[in-house]
């Protein structure tokens, strides 16, 4: 396979994945807010938290003043300056997909460029609390349907891999931060707030009150973090990354990709460790490193393949 | 619904005064069972499929790029087998002979020596590449692909009014546009046996690998790749379907690298060696080392690659001197010097500006003729002297004066027409069909092609950049359905 080709599948995995967990996190976020008042304390950390976890804080800091609804929606939902917003991401990989197109699934690329097309006629000073679910709604949808297709269609070889790739490292990369921003506001939040919201931002609340109801902190950090059995969490990701990658390898680890296996098996090591005996600050330093390791990984994978930089909207 | 209107003195591909073509026959009862609302509803869905699957063309504004479909007519230009069978002959006639040129002058140059074709026009023009001179190809076949386009005139003949040996495009828009037809107007092929296009790009996909370069391993399979601009080409959807039907990886000069004069692929696994390059970039951009150098399209070195005989180029370097506007005059010529035979497919008159009596007439008939740069394409820098303005002549008068040698004469011709039904209604339009004509170890004619129609009412142009749009073009399989 092209590096270039290689390297626009594993964007196009980790824009669509971020693109649907921003989209999960932002629907969430709306739920919570409309039984809050601005006049909260909480009201702007609560946001200071999703700008962090979905965008570039410091860019929005530098274009806006305060936090106004109207404003904050439009930044994450379609300012085309801002790289993660949700149109910004759709424009990216249906982009990177126009680039692959002779690789994918023609039913593919029709929804992502069905979704394109539609965003397109978006008014974007349209910021109701209404409209904005539907359009979140929307968004949601064409991702689980992109999902299913590229599972039930595409053929098992690396072009699959690269795009599962992606979409691990992203989902892997996006739990620890969640986490780890939230831990950032223990001052302001409530160990029991804390614990649900992670869960609800990585959308695994459901999961895990199928299986537990005892929801303190602790245990929510360790389902998130090194449960193999929970979807979002960052064990399982590292888990389906390796085994996607050793597929690529054939079983093997070849000179050139001694780098790679090492900073994955850094990272399985990290996810196991006993956080009970670890102090408050310890467990947040812990939560930290993870985070770290993960950003890391990524070029680290793009370097072993050779892969170019992705390409961006302009 | 449909009624006839006035033909004039037009050759109308459906109508014979009143009544419909013998070949039209079961299309024209068919129209007649639909009504206006019916066909609408069709044509915005046809509309909204090329749409959504992204077959689309840039055009370049100054408030950014838009991305814009084709418009598709589904009137389609019905031929039948014996017309197309003279067009087929005629098609591969010409391509040999234009072939044998190419080959010629790039080698020996007996034409030139012979005098048939002025030395100077060859030696001037600004396509005849002296990095191609001298060079051996595979095949000595210079073109892989040419698309001919044709015109009717007034008497309904069939004339060649251009001929494109460097990058045609269109390919993937007549199986879009046969697509299209039978999934939204399956109705209309009833009591029609047609030739299908299905096995074509096999054959094309054969010719395409016969161009082993001279220094692979004859138990070797050859490597290809379709060498595109981008997706910012305006033909990137041709260029992902030609390589998705010819199954050979998609690749852009950036995935390539050339090392001690072979050409690489670059893979996830490192360099990969590759020996065919179907290229959809021009001559201009293909190496910088070569041509421009500000080329961030091409491979550097690769023109030391194909020489040496350790890659093939698809269509080959240099080919523009003969698709030349003002080269185009001397085929007929070409075909009784290679062949030895008379044209069978008529070129449309044309007039050379550098000779003195010829520029005078022309210069007091503008107003009848059409001038037509002989380096450009498109539409662009044309004059069609009935439709213009004194100004515009005038424009063109000082053109001439001061580059004879740069712009060719025709008589307008009364392009043939057929009905076309846009927003709603049907009124006749102006058609050509482009041809396109693959060579290999065999040459192929794709049955039908791109028909390319003028939605403007009255106007000549039919290219796509300018407000043109497609029809599906069907080729009847015998005479006995319609007779």
């Amino acid at each position: 396979m092209l590096s270039r080709v290689a390297d626009s599948l594993y964007w196009i995995g980790r824009y669509c994945e971020r693109t649907e967990t921003n989209a999960h996190i932002l629907t969430t976020r709306l739920d919570h807010m409309i039984e809050l008042s601005r006049e909260d304390s909480n009201y702007r950390f609560e946001w200071e938290a999703i700008i962090k976890i979905c965008g570039y804080f410091n860019d929005f800091k530098n274009k806006h003043d305060g936090y106004y609804l109207k404003k904050m929606i439009r930044y994450l939902l379609c300012d085309n300056e801002n790289l993660n917003s949700i149109t910004s991401m759709v424009e990216s990989y249906r982009m990177n997909a126009r680039n692959t197109r002779d690789l994918l699934p023609n039913e593919l690329w029709e929804e992502w460029n069905d979704l394109y097309l539609s965003i397109k006629e978006k008014d974007k000073e349209e910021t109701s609390i209404i409209s904005t679910y539907d359009f979140l709604s929307n968004i949601r949808k064409s991702s689980l349907t992109a999902s299913g297709i590229i599972d039930s269609l595409m053929t098992r070889d690396e072009c699959y891999l690269f795009l599962k790739i992606g979409k691990w490292i992203e989902r892997a990369e996006k739990t620890a931060i969640i986490i780890n921003e939230l831990l950032e506001y223990e001052e302001q939040f409530t160990d029991d707030f804390i614990a649900t919201y992670s869960l609800q931002l990585t959308h695994s609340f459901e999961e895990y009150t199928r299986r537990s109801r005892n929801r303190s902190k602790q245990k929510v950090l360790n389902f998130l973090v090194g449960d193999l059995k929970c979807s979002r969490s960052i064990a399982h990701s590292i888990h389906k990354i390796k085994e996607a990658i050793l597929e690529v390898e054939n079983g093997k680890i070849e000179v050139y990709a001694v780098e790679m296996f090492e900073a994955l098996a850094k990272l399985e090591d990290i996810l196991q460790v006993d956080t009970s005996s670890l102090t408050q600050e310890a467990c947040k330093e812990w939560v930290k490193d993870i985070r770290d390791q993960c950003t890391n990984f990524g070029p680290i994978f793009s370097k072993t393949y050779y892969l170019t930089p992705p390409i961006l909207v302009t | 619904m449909f009624k006839p209107y006035d033909c004039y003195t037009f050759y109308d591909e459906m109508l014979d005064g009143e009544n419909p073509k013998k070949h039209y026959i079961p299309f024209y009862k068919q129209l007649q069972k639909f009504s206006d609302e019916e066909l609408l509803t069709k044509h915005k869905s046809a509309q909204s499929s090329f749409l959504r699957q992204g077959i689309t063309f840039t055009v370049y504004g100054a408030d950014g790029d838009t991305e814009r479909t084709m418009p598709f007519d589904f009137v389609p230009i019905i031929i039948p087998d014996d017309a197309w069978r003279k067009i087929e002959e005629g098609m591969k006639q010409r391509v040999e002979a234009l072939n044998m040129f190419l080959h010629d002058v790039y080698h020996e140059q007996h034409i030139l020596d012979a005098g048939i074709i002025p030395r100077a026009l060859i030696e001037s023009n600004p396509y005849y590449y002296q990095a191609a001179v001298g060079v051996n190809i595979p095949l000595h076949n210079h073109i892989f692909l040419a698309g001919i386009d044709l015109i009717r005139d007034e008497n309904g003949e069939y004339r060649v009014l251009e001929d494109n040996l460097r990058n045609p495009s269109g390919m993937s828009y007549v199986y879009q546009n046969r697509y299209v037809m039978r999934k939204m107007y399956p109705e209309f092929f009833k009591d029609y046996s047609i030739e299908t296009l299905e096995k074509q790009l096999l054959l094309m996909q054969k010719a395409l690998l016969s161009h082993r370069p001279r220094n692979l391993h004859p138990d070797s399979e050859p490597h290809a790749v379709l060498l595109t601009a981008g997706i910012y080409n305006s033909a990137y959807y041709d260029h992902v379907f030609l390589a998705k039907e010819m199954n050979i990886p998609l690749v852009e000069g950036r995935d390539l690298i050339v090392k001690e004069n072979k050409v690489y692929l670059k893979t996830i696994r490192g360099l990969r060696q590759i020996d065919i390059i179907y290229r959809r970039i021009d001559d201009d951009f293909l190496d910088p080392l070569v041509f421009k150098k500000d080329s961030l399209l091409g491979v550097p070195g690769i023109m030391d690659a194909y020489k040496q005989g350790n890659v093939a180029i698809l269509n080959a370097v240099g080919n523009g001197v003969a698709d030349d506007k003002a080269i185009y005059m001397y085929v007929p010529d070409m075909i009784r010097f290679y062949l030895n035979e008379e044209p069978i497919i008529k070129n449309v008159d044309t007039y050379l500006l550098t000779d003195e009596e010829q520029k005078n007439w022309v210069l007091q008939n503008l107003d009848k003729l059409v001038i037509k740069n002989v380096g450009a394409s498109g539409g662009y820098d044309m004059l069609i002297g009935p439709h213009s303005t004194e100004e515009e002549r005038e424009i063109f008068r000082q053109k001439i004066e001061e580059a004879p040698y740069q712009y060719i004469a025709q008589p307008t011709i009364k392009l043939s027409r057929a009905p076309a039904f846009q927003e709603g209604r049907f009124y006749p339009c102006h058609i050509d069909l482009r041809v396109f004509v693959m060579k290999g170890k065999e040459t192929h004619v794709l049955p039908g092609g791109l028909s390319r129609v003028a939605l403007k009412e009255g106007s000549l142009v039919v290219n796509s950049s300018q407000g043109g749009g497609g029809k599906d073009t069907w080729v009847l399989k015998e005479a006995k359905v319609y007779a």
